[in-house]
């Protein structure tokens, strides 16, 4: 318990300890968080290693006997875009709500950037297969196929996370204080922090090299 | 009934290697196993029931010089000795393949659901050509010389096994992989499949028969006639050989 | 808001460990079904376990028929399980059987016994504290897994039949090539979800041991038991996503045509099925690790509670450990020596291999000294520990076998490479996991499990497994393959068929013997003697609790002041008048160690 000097009334200690609680159990929920992230990390981690194995397997890329794909960057760029605003957009909502100021904005544009990033894979992956070039092709358009969908299906994981968050930010804007689980919030951003990193690897390693 | 252990007849130059180090580690461990069951049993049979039990948490300087013992004796006498002693013999042996030894028999295997299939250059040397002597499941070598085999499969991962040669090496769909061994006695062995590979993976079985000089020689030729005959151009399946892969 | 009991209770002292008192739920599926209180949720874990490794160790039991009888139709329950053979196992079938006896053992015996069922159990109880950090997530995570063994139990049904690919699935026999029905896919996603089941029970695990300690249970005040399941969480989250990855590609190269692990031809260009073999192994031996490590860490403990002093080492032990964790991610390619790998890679795991039998051998003299100069008690649990260092010091030492390329070269597939799994993996489940049951029994389930038929159960499985599995060296050794249907197609293993037959008979007898422990459980489940609160007199927290403890585990939280293995202390004698002293009991006048 910290030192509280001769507490002014019982409702200012409840107060103490309630925030008490929370730092608690926001601690609690940052070591979990933690180590979620490090696994999902070790899942990616572990494709790009494959991925980085069979590439420098080949002598060339795409290997020999497959078409280079047609790079699509309108799409990838607005895809690439869309997922640094929304991990700037999750930020911005972690720190609003920290000093108790309104997050909603934030929040949404963090969903609406999730949205965007998610059609603009699909449009790119429909575009990929109207050029012919469907998973089997070769193993450059599997590496496409795979990364990029698997990589997709986290980002609407941190959608659905988002939503987890939704309801205490919109309540405690109304209220004006801080959402009681802050933790909760600075963990959905760190998961769409990851969720952007991995695609920025993604596109570095699998589209501009 | 066989109760020892007892290894498959040795047919090959380097296997009593092989058996050297199962042997060394068998005394070995089988010594470090026995001085921990003989503890065990001492302490079970004398230190029971209601004594007073001799209260340390081990954690002086000197109670840990048992696991330093231990760890000494097992980390030099058994970890570093076979370390050693098999690097040394599989870089002389085994790692060293014959790619300039022109007595060398070479061999394409290439493996398939449930079968094993041998090719070899024929006279010219070359693999791929009109001459290639194809077998099923018989392989024939010579004895006293290096027999080099480069391997691939058509459709799993299947692992040519020769026990009486103490090795064995997987044949890998898209991949080409080798394994070299020298007979020093003539006589019929068999080759078995060592990875899983479907249903009839226990019927992969491959008869592997060193002859003489001159009975292979002999062989060879009947074999090279028979190849001549069965030759047809027009079959694209048979002439599935690959370019042998060089010394990397 | 804060419904969740895991938050600090207000004047409690306790910590983060420390929840308010709820009354428990009363209502069935929240009570029984989707309880989130960690003790229903190991109760749910271990029930799931033992179901299956009840089914796996019948698959077992078939196999064993097929190698010492091959072709002979199974008795009693042949013509129902194979109708189409006349009772007898078909090559087909018999691959089924070894890959679903591995699949199973592995992923829906061993590890939700020892670490869903004990960790869950045991961890907060050992800790000092109320729940799991995230109770709701770990309700998620048996059901997770719950999911993945409906999927697996389909995968049966299907019509090309069960996955038969083997445990590890090797490509390209697990591709649409090898295995074109839809049971590998389904294999393939009961091993996602199971492996989901595993990272969610990670988090929880590592996060409570971080943050619930009870005050003064300081990290080296841990029972072993906690450690070892810890560094399992550990390596569990770590690792598990690895196969994960492995098992992503595979379910794309099946369902989407991805071409990852299929090979290239000359006319199509594909990928390298020994990618498979790397991202599997990453995961596989670190696997093996999560799996013995709950059972080194229950061992450690038990040895030194019936051998009434304390660990002997403790502290180098929990360094061993950690090195062994270490060691474990770096040491897989001794799994793919022949798979054509450069001899660099060969010398260089080789090395480290050998390296992990150094801190495995200080574990074994921290439990040789344990015992050493004790006042042994050989209660039925502490018979199986015992049992576990036997089994598992013969099953490590043939490790080292496998770990040199040379005489690996000629042992990899051979059944030696299944003895020494089997040694290693029975030390883990039939020893480790039944030392578990037997000790934690009265905790669990408020009542007694009948001792002398304990005892026997324990002497029969001991003297199975050895002999059993030591069968399966020396067959091995004499150069026998693994996953034959029928070793006698080849002339030089003819002569092993009656060793089969042995080693099956030796199996036969393990399998009856397990029956033993079932009534044993069932009947003291119902009419097992009342268990006191401390039938083994011993010092870790759970035993200052009720048989079996409240909803809320502890009244007040417990103030730690001693390690776990506080036992034969003279001044503990001469002040409390018996020899172990609580976690949470000082003694009068005794400034607690650090």
């Amino acid at each position: 318990m910290s030192d509280v000097v001769l507490a002014p009334g019982a409702a200012a200690q409840a107060v103490d300890a309630r925030a008490e609680q929370e730092a608690e159990r926001g601690a609690t929920t940052s070591v979990g968080m933690i180590v979620a992230l490090s696994a999902l990390g070790m899942t990616f981690a572990s494709l790009l290693l494959a991925y980085a194995i069979v590439r420098a397997q080949s002598p060339v890329w795409p290997p020999p006997g497959e078409a280079p794909l047609p790079p699509l960057w309108a799409w990838r760029l607005l895809g690439t875009a869309a997922s640094i605003a929304g991990s700037a957009a999750m930020a911005a909502t972690a720190r609003r709500a920290r000093a108790g100021r309104d997050a909603r904005k934030p929040l949404a544009a963090a969903a609406g950037s999730g949205v965007v990033f998610l059609a603009a894979q699909t449009a790119a992956l429909v575009a990929l297969g109207r050029a012919g070039v469907g998973p089997g092709a070769g193993l450059a358009a599997s590496v496409v196929y795979a990364l990029c969908s698997f990589h997709a299906l986290h980002v609407v994981a941190a959608l659905l996370a988002l939503t987890s968050v939704l309801g205490s930010v919109w309540a405690e804007a109304r209220a004006g204080r801080p959402p009681a689980r802050l933790a909760r919030v600075d963990a959905v951003a760190a998961f769409w922090h990851l969720v952007t990193a991995v695609w920025l690897v993604v596109f570095l390693g699998v589209f501009v090299l | 009934m066989t109760f020892l252990p007892a290894l498959p007849r040795d047919a090959s130059l380097h296997g009593h290697h092989v058996d050297g180090i199962l042997g060394y580690l068998t005394v070995t461990t089988g010594i470090c196993f026995g001085v921990l069951l003989a503890i065990l049993l001492v302490a079970v049979a004398f230190h029971r029931g209601n004594r007073q039990a001799h209260y340390t948490h081990g954690d002086r300087p000197r109670d840990r010089l048992p696991a330093v013992i231990a760890g000494v004796v097992v980390l030099f006498g058994i970890d570093a000795v076979a370390l050693v002693r098999s690097t040394e013999r599989l870089r002389e042996g085994m790692w060293r393949y014959p790619d300039d030894d022109p007595t060398a028999t070479r061999i394409e295997v290439t493996a398939q659901q449930w079968a094993w299939n041998f090719r070899y250059p024929g006279a010219d040397g070359q693999f791929g050509t009109a001459d290639d002597i194809l077998t099923l499941n018989e392989l024939r070598v010579p004895v006293g010389k290096p027999v080099y085999v480069q391997l691939t499969s058509k459709d799993v991962i299947h692992s040519m096994y020769l026990p009486n040669f103490r090795t064995k090496i997987d044949a890998v769909p898209g991949t080409i992989t080798r394994m070299w061994f020298q007979p020093t006695t003539a006589g019929g062995y068999e080759i078995g499949c060592a990875q899983h590979c479907g249903a009839w993976h226990y019927k992969m079985r491959g008869e592997l028969t060193v002859l003489s000089a001159e009975d292979f020689a002999r062989w060879q030729v009947r074999a090279a006639a028979d190849a001549a005959l069965r030759y047809e151009a027009a079959d694209a399946e048979a002439h599935d050989a690959w370019t042998w892969r060089p010394a990397p | 808001m804060t419904a969740d009991p895991a938050s600090p209770a207000e004047g409690n002292g306790g910590g983060e460990g420390a929840g308010p008192l709820h009354p428990s739920p009363t209502g069935f599926w929240r009570a029984r079904v989707f309880s989130t209180d960690h003790k229903v949720i190991g109760r749910q874990f271990l029930w799931l376990g033992l179901v299956f490794l009840a089914v796996a160790g019948a698959l077992a039991m078939l196999i064993r028929w097929q190698l010492a009888h091959p072709g002979q139709p199974v008795p009693v329950v042949g013509a129902l399980l194979f109708p189409s053979t006349g009772g007898s196992v078909s090559a087909a079938a018999y691959t089924a059987l070894f890959t679903m006896h591995g699949t199973i053992m592995i992923f829906f015996a061993l590890t939700p016994i020892l670490i869903g069922g004990f960790g869950n159990f045991c961890l907060p109880l050992l800790i000092g504290a109320r729940d799991m950090a995230f109770p709701v997530l770990n309700m998620l995570s048996f059901w997770t897994m719950f999911a993945a063994t409906g999927i697996l139990t389909a995968s049966f049904f299907t019509p090309l039949g069960p996955p038969a690919a083997g445990w590890t699935a090797y490509p390209t026999l697990s591709t649409a090539i090898g295995a074109p029905g839809v049971a590998q896919t389904l294999w393939v996603v009961a091993i996602y979800l199971n492996g989901a089941s595993s990272v969610m029970g990670a988090v929880n695990y590592i996060t409570t041991v971080i943050r619930f300690r009870a005050p003064g249970m300081t990290f080296f005040r841990m029972p072993l038991t906690v450690w070892g399941l810890w560094l399992a969480a550990i390596l569990n989250a770590l690792f598990v996503p690895v196969l994960a990855a492995g098992a992503v590609l595979l379910f794309f190269d099946r369902v989407l045509g991805t071409r990852f692990f299929v090979a290239g031809s000359a006319i199509r260009p594909g990928g390298d099925p020994v990618l498979y073999q790397h991202l599997f192994w990453i995961f596989g031996h670190p696997e093996v690790y999560i799996l013995i490590l709950p059972a080194w860490g229950i061992a450690g403990d038990l040895l030194s509670f019936f051998a009434r002093k304390p660990a002997f080492g403790y502290r180098v032990t929990v360094w061993a450990l950690i090195a062994i964790v270490v060691l474990s991610g770096l040491v897989y390619g001794h799994h793919m020596f022949v798979t054509g790998m450069s001899p660099l890679l060969g010398e260089g795991f080789m090395l480290l291999t050998m390296i992990i039998s150094v801190p495995s051998v200080v574990l074994g003299v921290g439990w040789l000294g344990t015992l050493w100069r004790g006042a042994i008690r050989l209660t039925t649990p502490m018979l199986f520990a015992l049992g576990l260092v036997v089994v598992f010091g013969l099953g490590g030492f043939t490790g080292l076998f496998l770990a040199d390329v040379l005489s690996d070269v000629y042992l990899h597939d051979t059944f030696f490479v299944v003895g020494h799994f089997h040694l290693t993996m029975s030390a883990a489940v039939l020893l480790g996991a039944f030392a578990a049951i037997y000790f934690w029994f009265p905790k669990m389930f408020g009542r007694l499990l009948n001792e002398p038929l304990g005892k026997l159960h324990f002497a029969l499985t001991l003297v199975t497994v050895i002999v059993t599995f030591g069968l399966q060296l020396v067959i091995g050794y004499a150069g026998m393959q693994r996953r034959l249907a029928d070793p006698s197609v080849y002339a030089w293993l003819r002569p092993l068929m009656p060793l089969n037959r042995v080693i099956s008979t030796a199996a036969f007898v393990m399998g009856a013997a397990q029956l033993l422990f079932v009534a044993n459980f069932f009947y003291s489940l119902r009419w097992g003697p009342k268990a006191p609160p401390n039938p083994w007199q011993v010092g870790t927290l759970e035993w200052t609790l009720p048989s079996p403890p409240p909803h809320h585990n502890f009244d007040v939280i417990p103030r730690v002041v001693v390690g776990p293995h506080e036992l034969g202390n003279p001044a503990a004698k001469r002040a409390l008048g018996r020899d172990y002293q609580a976690q949470n009991e000082a003694l009068p006048g005794e400034v607690p160690r650090e």
